[in-house]
């Protein structure tokens, strides 16, 4: 099966006050599509790294990064991502939240109901669709947790990259490539 | 398993919709049954504090903890003034002033000629002149605070120019005004202008710069275009930052009002300030101090009421 993300001899260093840091050296790793990959290490080794090149938040120094057979130029909806600290938007409501990624996905394609089913139906997934016209700090940690993930799925992205639990979706189930 | 489930009951009964689905899923049976157990166990604990005799004389005590030392405060001060009063025999003491005010705010809003106003009238018109500069000096400093803050490069051409002139005096640029503007009235708003604008775009400019990289990397993520990022992410992280900048700012606009209405006279309560001192009314003077000092204690609140309303929690 072709690979839907290709990590080839990815390298990344940061330049520190105490001279330049390496924190990927040679990383390979080819992701199918459906596939389920977990990293595991001990903290510091790098994880949130290749996550962070894989949603393109961050360029790498070496190597080249495909998904898709193209390259990863920058951050897209279509590599959606469940960030580490939930990072939602303290003034907007869950509902907001969730809608702010489905408009700009779905926006030009489909009408106000049509949009806000979505956003209810992701909340419903991750069973919050009671809280969603509260406010994140309104809510709890693991629930803030949730609703990053309703965020990220309701894009319906090619490949989710989850912060403490990376999944690539496009097939039914989630997958999971953990951090 | 029990004693995590035992928790859940008391958030379900005040709330149903709060019951964490996922647990409910999994666990509905053995929900009911603790349903039914724990509320004998945990009802008391939870209407205690209401049951407990002396409530209100709590309350009563709290309200006394809060108005008691404010109030010490303010005769205190009322003391010495007296006693500084009755020492020097020139500067009126609280009773002559307070006649004196009654007299003054019977009639606030009389007019006979243009240097002969009632109080109220001065006031609005130093609140006017305040307003006027004040909002040209957002209108500029606000969308200035975006650029310097967003653009390293802006912020690094600006820099050696505001660091220059902020520290001047706002009064040092009457003269500039006077010259520029031909009358008296609007040089004084202008050195509220120049007093207003710098809090104004160096508070912006911070807010912007501490807009978490959480946030951009959402906007990033989303894919949302420069507009949008805007107006649902940039405006609305930096309005507080923005509001710290408006309130800076008009606490020193209402100080250098004063000053700068004295210099070019007219209406406005600088300006009465001192057509009472050449008129030898001090008591008028004590009581100006005080209308001002309230107006910009009013302003103050108003803005961190403001504040208050905007700041959003985080995490």
């Amino acid at each position: 099966m072709k690979p839907l993300v290709k990590i080839e001899n990815i390298g990344q260093t940061f330049n520190t006050k105490s001279g330049k840091f390496t924190a990927l050296r040679d990383i390979n790793l080819d992701i199918s599509q459906g596939e389920v990959v977990s990293l595991i290490g001990h903290s510091g080794c790098g994880k949130s790294t290749l996550l962070n090149l894989i949603a393109g938040l961050t360029l790498p120094t070496s190597g080249v990064l495909l998904c898709a057979d193209r390259e990863i130029p920058g951050p897209g909806p279509e590599r959606a991502v469940v960030f580490q600290n939930h990072s939602l938007l303290p003034w907007m409501t869950c509902f907001g939240n969730v809608m702010l990624g489905v408009e700009q996905v779905f926006g030009r394609k489909e009408g106000k109901v049509k949009l806000r089913a979505r956003v209810e139906a992701a909340l419903e997934m991750v069973h919050m669709a009671h809280a969603m016209h509260k406010y994140p700090h309104e809510i709890s940690g693991g629930m803030k947790q949730r609703i990053g993930i309703a965020r990220a799925f309701a894009m319906e992205p090619k490949n989710p990259v989850d912060g403490r639990a990376l999944r690539c979706t496009r097939c039914p189930d989630p997958r999971v490539l953990a951090g | 398993m029990s004693t995590v489930l035992a928790l859940k009951p008391v958030a379900a009964e005040k709330n149903p919709v709060a019951a964490d689905g996922a647990i409910r899923g999994h666990a509905a049976s053995a929900q009911v049954a603790v349903v039914l157990a724990v509320p004998a166990e945990i009802r008391p604990a939870v209407a205690a504090p209401e049951a407990r005799p002396g409530r209100g004389s709590e309350r009563l005590r709290d309200f006394l903890k809060a108005v008691i030392p404010p109030l010490l405060g303010l005769a205190l001060m009322t003391g010495l003034w007296s006693m500084v009063a009755t020492m020097t025999g020139n500067i009126p003491g609280p009773g002559k002033t307070w006649d004196a005010a009654r007299i003054l705010f019977a009639d606030p809003f009389y007019r006979n000629g243009p240097n002969d106003q009632g109080i109220g009238w001065n006031v609005l018109a130093s609140l006017q002149r305040v307003g006027i500069g004040f909002g040209f000096a957002a209108a500029i400093g606000i969308p200035m605070g975006f650029m310097l803050g967003r653009f390293s490069f802006m912020n690094r051409m600006f820099d050696p120019i505001i660091s220059l002139l902020r520290p001047v005096s706002p009064l040092a640029w009457l003269p500039i005004g006077l010259l520029v503007f031909k009358r008296a009235d609007p040089a004084a708003t202008w050195t509220i202008f120049i007093c207003s604008i710098w809090p104004m775009i160096l508070n912006t400019a911070q807010g912007v710069q501490r807009v978490p990289q959480d946030y951009l990397n959402v906007a990033r993520v989303l894919g949302l275009p420069e507009a949008k990022v805007i107006t649902k992410i940039l405006f609305p992280a930096v309005l507080p930052y923005m509001l710290t900048g408006i309130r800076l700012s008009i606490g020193t606009a209402w100080l250098v009002i004063v000053a700068a209405e004295m210099l070019t006279g007219g209406v406005g309560i600088g300006f009465w300030v001192w057509d009472e001192w050449n008129n030898l009314k001090v008591e008028h003077i004590v009581i100006a101090i005080f209308v001002i000092g309230i107006v910009g204690f009013a302003l103050e609140q108003m803005l961190l009421l403001l504040a208050r309303r905007f700041t959003y929690e985080n995490r």
